[in-house]
């Protein structure tokens, strides 16, 4: 059985607390002061000040920060991470600040290398009512995926692996900028065909924009990807739908209260175009956010654009 | 100054050992547990590999084909012992074909001789062009006025008594070994071991100056494992034992102009290597990665190489040996003219990177990007243990490759001869959006290109060249940060027009008039890393 640290109380650190302490592991549970619920035996809460001594002493890390603090979180605790830390990071999302994967955060702000994120078809809730779910695992260090593997599945979650980390995070964060697509065109009322036809032509996207911008082919086609998306779609809620419902609805300052998508959607259309990589439906919603366009306007713009190879 | 180096001929035949028991011990388990079959697969690949490359070989080389064959047809019959001792045998020859040499005696003749062969050259030029004697000061300038070496030269020194030197130059010329070991006497650094193509030592004199200088062969005609190891390995056993060393992470001379951002892992990863062998002996000296930028208003094989960039069978003239380089006349002219340019070479020392990419601090110490001290040893542990994990490794080395790149970058330091060929080189592009680059390169000779446009245009390039120097993402030489822009021009002009058969553009009036687009092509590349944020600014 192994030591880990989990940083920060949020929803994912503590559905990992539970599933590792459940696994037999001991977990240290670096938070603040607000309540956390009941936690497993296992589970020992800590304050931020004993944050040095214990990662002095444990080498297994998951970062459960929110994106949103992500950045201010790492300044605090970098001077506490050295080269055996092996981190884990769960936040979907661009940094607020320099707009930084987490995983690109954890690489440009601490010293940390052995990396990993983890991605999927599923919300911390699905792990707690333990419903059948699968996570994705990405990273370039397989010993560290492998063991990332062994611990977190369970009879309820298969975990799969990917040696792309970097495509795992983009597939992720792109999934849900294009599920505010998904969601503004839910509310136009249009039938099955158009949402698949939304669907399969916004993975086709995310897999173009993963290669452009450092991640491998194929890999949008997975769980962080294909499978984020569908998760979003069938669930019918969750901050990119209801973003993309005010979209439909021409209410800019409702979407534009869910400032992670707003912020995302805009820098991951301007990488794009210095890419010089075709990415129509992250404009389209980057447009619907600064109220450019409306949304039968953007679907009918994405409509008349030249047909092209359907993996071109 | 006394490195390790200089005491290289007494450890020669212990070095020699070690490498051939390290190579022979670990291709032991090439392919999996059975020694036998191992060494089996190793010499069949050996033998395929040589066979292939003699066939097509001529002279003393191809004599050598029977003696493969007959191995080939041996293999299978070979038992244990044998084939052990014919993959010892195999490492024993090349690892002597390869180990080099350093003879203290022809390093002090080298240094001395050197700056004022190349200085009396300068002077011969210097009345060429009518510039005279001015005093006995005036008689031979100083080299160190035609090579500039910048940087963290100061730290780089303090390291090199602290642990042991790795640096990593981008690679434009063959020039590159000399002028960088000139930099390090200059500098105070001392001297490095390093692998130089074997092609490079044909030339007696230079060949005997090189291999007793510190320089080791490499045969980049031989593709086979067992080759490849003993390289790997000698290269890992001279850093192991602390010897400074240089390695091209490139691999092979720029053909492009461009600065190197593919790098050979493998090379680097020596590095890494070497660190966590000394680290589980206990020897808790550093190694430091020392990325160097070498910046040539001129370079002596630029047209050789832009011609193979741009052949589409460029990879197979991997190892070009008909360049200026081979062409002592060129290289002497090239000297000549080089020494008389009002514009100078720059060799740049960068930021020292610990094996993990990690910058070093002025005590020698790693650091954090937020400056925290780092234990590098730490990067080796797993349950505080030392682990030995080659995918783990591999990855660091990776991320390592990417530091150098960006610090290659960083270090880059703009000529004008530079800024012209892209100013001009761009200005053919925008002028003619519908041709590819090769319409291009076949019909712009001859173009006239007005001065003061092309001035506007400098200008506002300039301004953004110095914006991204004052962020630290590119470095300007002097005449760029401060210099008007046409004074920038007229430098690069009158530099082209010193060495080229045919100069990349000439001055005609007030106009600039294109001679060789592939050249400015060549020179121009240098600035693409940042090409597009210089183009919005003339958009």
């Amino acid at each position: 059985m192994s030591r880990w640290t989990i940083i920060d109380a949020t929803p994912w650190g503590l559905a990992l607390a539970r599933r590792l302490a459940a696994g037999g592991h001991e977990v240290q549970l670096l938070m603040g002061s607000r309540s956390p619920g009941r936690l497993p035996k296992r589970v020992s809460r800590q304050p931020w000040t004993a944050a040095p001594q214990i990662l002095d002493q444990v080498e297994r890390v998951v970062l459960a920060t929110r994106i949103a603090g992500l950045e201010a979180r790492l300044e605090q605790l970098a001077s506490c991470l050295q080269g055996d830390h092996r981190l884990l990071t769960v936040a979907p999302g661009l940094t607020p600040g320099h707009h930084f994967r987490a995983s690109e955060a954890v690489l440009r702000l601490t010293a940390v290398k052995q990396l990993a994120v983890l991605a999927g078809a599923a919300e911390p809730t699905a792990l707690r009512r333990k419903e059948p779910v699968a996570l994705v695992v990405g990273s370039a260090y397989p010993t560290w995926a492998t063991e990332l593997q062994g611990v977190l599945a369970s009879k309820t979650i298969r975990v799969y692996t990917s040696e792309d980390p970097i495509g795992v995070e983009l597939s992720n964060v792109l999934s849900a900028v294009l599920a505010v697509g998904m969601g503004a065109a839910r509310d136009l009322d249009l039938g099955p065909a158009t949402v698949a036809t939304e669907l399969t032509r916004a993975v086709a996207e995310i897999d173009r924009l993963v290669v452009g911008l450092g991640g491998r082919a194929n890999t949008a086609y997975g769980l962080a990807g294909l499978g984020a998306l569908t998760t979003q779609l069938f669930a019918g809620q969750g901050d990119a739908i209801e973003a993309g419902t005010s979209l439909a609805r021409g209410e800019i300052e409702a979407a534009r209260a869910h400032g992670e998508l707003v912020e995302a959607a805009r820098t991951l259309s301007e990488r794009a175009a210095a890419q010089r990589v075709r990415a129509p439906m992250v404009d389209a919603v980057n447009g619907l956010f600064e109220g450019r366009l409306g949304a039968a306007e953007a679907l009918a713009a994405l409509m008349s654009r030249a047909v092209r190879s359907e993996r071109g | 100054m006394h490195a390790p180096l200089f005491h290289f001929s007494r450890h020669r035949e212990d070095i020699e050992r070690e490498v051939v028991s390290r190579v022979a011990g670990g291709l032991s388990h090439h392919a999996g547990a059975d020694p036998q079959r191992s060494y089996q697969l190793v010499l069949n690949d050996a033998a395929y590999h040589e066979i292939h490359r003699l066939e097509r070989a001529r002279g003393r080389e191809a004599e050598r084909l029977a003696g493969w064959q007959k191995l080939a047809r041996r293999i299978g019959r070979m038992d244990a012992a044998e084939l052990r001792d014919e993959v010892e045998r195999l490492c024993w020859y090349y690892v002597r074909d390869v180990v080099g040499h350093f003879d203290p005696r022809v390093y002090r003749f080298a240094t001395s001789v050197m700056p004022v062969g190349l200085s009396a050259l300068f002077n011969t030029t210097d009345l060429a062009h009518g510039v005279g004697f001015s005093g006995r000061a005036g008689v031979l300038r100083d080299l160190s006025k035609r090579i500039g070496v910048e940087g963290e030269v100061d730290l780089v020194r303090s390291l090199a008594r602290k642990g042991t030197l790795v640096l990593v130059p981008t690679h434009s010329s063959n020039l590159d070994s000399i002028v960088l070991g000139w930099s390090l006497m200059h500098a105070g650094l001392p001297p490095v071991t390093y692998g130089a193509g074997k092609n490079l030592f044909t030339n007696k004199l230079v060949g005997y100056f090189m291999r007793n200088l510190g320089a080791y062969r490499v045969d980049r005609r031989l593709r086979h494992v067992l080759y490849k190891e003993v390289l790997k390995c000698y290269s890992q056993v001279l850093l192991e034992r602390g010897y400074h060393s240089l390695f091209f992470p490139g691999g092979t001379r720029s053909r492009s102009g461009r600065v190197e951002q593919k790098l050979k892992l493998g090379l680097l990863g020596s590095a890494l290597a070497a660190f966590s062998e000394r680290a589980q002996r206990g020897d808790d000296r550093p190694i430091y990665v020392v990325p160097v930028t070498i910046n040539y208003p001129l370079v002596l094989e630029a047209e050789t190489l832009i011609g193979d960039h741009l052949k589409e069978a460029g990879q197979a003239r991997y190892i070009i040996d008909d360049d200026e380089f081979s062409r002592i006349a060129r290289v002497t002219q090239y000297a000549v003219r080089v020494m008389a340019l009002s514009t100078t070479m720059v060799i740049r020392y960068g930021q020292p990177l610990d094996v993990f990419g990690n910058a070093v601090g002025p005590d020698g110490t790693s650091r954090g990007p937020d400056g925290t001290v780092l234990d590098p040893r730490r990067y080796l542990l797993r349950d505080k243990q030392a682990v030995a994990d080659p995918a783990r490794d591999g990855e660091y080395t990776r991320q390592l490759g990417e530091a150098v790149g960006r610090a290659f970058l960083r270090e880059t330091v703009v000529l004008p001869t530079q800024l012209l060929g892209w100013m001009l080189f761009e200005r053919e592009r925008r002028m003619a959006p519908h041709l590819d680059l090769f319409a291009l390169l076949r019909t712009t000779s001859g173009d006239r290109h007005d001065l003061a446009e092309l001035c506007a245009d400098g200008e506002r390039v300039l301004g953004r060249l110095r914006q991204l120097e004052n962020d630290g993402r590119v470095r300007l030489e002097p005449t760029l940060r401060a210099g008007p822009v046409d004074e920038v021009f007229e430098a690069a002009l009158s530099t082209y027009e010193m060495y080229h058969v045919r100069a990349a553009c000439e001055r005609a009036e007030e106009a600039v008039l294109v001679r060789d687009p592939k050249l400015l092509y060549y020179y121009g590349n240098r600035l693409e890393p940042w090409a597009p944020e210089l183009r919005d600014v003339l958009a």
